[in-house]
């Protein structure tokens, strides 16, 4: 059986459109309600970051997303063209949620890719060919 | 764009509103708040904080999925109130929004009601 796969402009409109599509692919292979929150939860942040800082907001340009089966779990591969991913720079940005901080000085960005860790199974990140893919495993349980 | 794009509506939120003595109760009428409407919610909260609502309860009954932008949004808001003596309680958190604030250890930065009832019982009693 083919994966399924979907492609919407890199605007932060249509993230809700893919967001409903992870889920219910998740609610085809009967993953629980937890990990489908998990699952829609990563994806969203990753497009957010994607549409955001890979390809400007632009929606000229598109993001592809695949879904599909692994043996007990759900995968989704997302991939844009858009510049490399700097992890150092992504590193310095992201939020520092340590409650401890003053009320001043919380964080109000920079969370998604603590986010994304925090979510997924395993996440990989690679640029081939132009593309960046960014690959996130669900674990049935 | 190819023209045979779906279009998008330029984000706007709304926010219901219920006064309870010194607190306002909002209610936004949203099933999902996501980056795409964080800016346009957190200026829509920030103005009723201006326009002089500074004991401020969000009503999260109706959000099933909140993304950490919207959740950035309710920070700025929240560092507001904090700086200028004001009231920002949050309330009635889905299991998905509960996890997203717990994931970010927000959970134990804002205070957070079971229900408006709750909130309003703790603030504003004399006005149910």
């Amino acid at each position: 059986m083919r994966a399924t796969a979907l492609s919407i402009p890199a605007h932060l409109g249509y993230v809700s459109l893919a967001a409903s599509v992870v889920r219910s692919a998740a609610q085809l292979m009967n993953l629980s309600d937890a990990v489908t929150n998990r699952a829609e939860l990563s994806v969203v942040e990753a497009l957010d970051n994607v549409i955001e800082h890979a390809c400007g907001n632009d929606p000229s340009r598109a993001v592809s997303l695949v879904i599909g089966a692994l043996p007990g779990a759900m995968q989704v591969v997302i991939r844009d063209d858009g510049p490399a991913f700097d992890m150092v720079a992504a590193g310095k940005a992201a939020a520092r949620t340590d409650t401890a901080l003053r009320a001043a000085t919380l964080p109000d960005s920079g969370f998604g890719l603590a986010l994304i860790n925090e979510t997924t199974d395993i996440a990989r990140y690679e640029r081939t060919g132009g593309w960046n893919e960014l690959r996130l495993v669900f674990f049935a349980s | 764009m190819p023209s045979f794009a779906i279009p998008v509506a330029r984000p706007t939120v709304h926010l219901q509103t219920a006064a309870h003595g010194p607190l306002l109760v909002v209610r936004p009428a949203h099933d999902r708040l996501n980056a795409h409407l964080a800016g346009a919610f957190r200026t829509a909260l920030l103005d009723l904080f201006e326009s002089g609502h500074e004991r401020l309860v969000v009503d999260l009954s109706g959000v099933a999925f909140m993304d950490s932008s919207a959740l950035g949004a309710l920070v700025a808001v929240h560092k507001r109130c904090v700086a200028e003596n004001g009231l920002f309680l949050l309330c009635d958190l889905s299991p998905a929004v509960a996890s997203l604030f717990d994931l970010t250890r927000m959970s134990s930065v804002f205070r957070i009601y079971p229900t408006v009832t709750d909130a309003v019982a703790t603030y504003a009693p004399n006005h149910p």
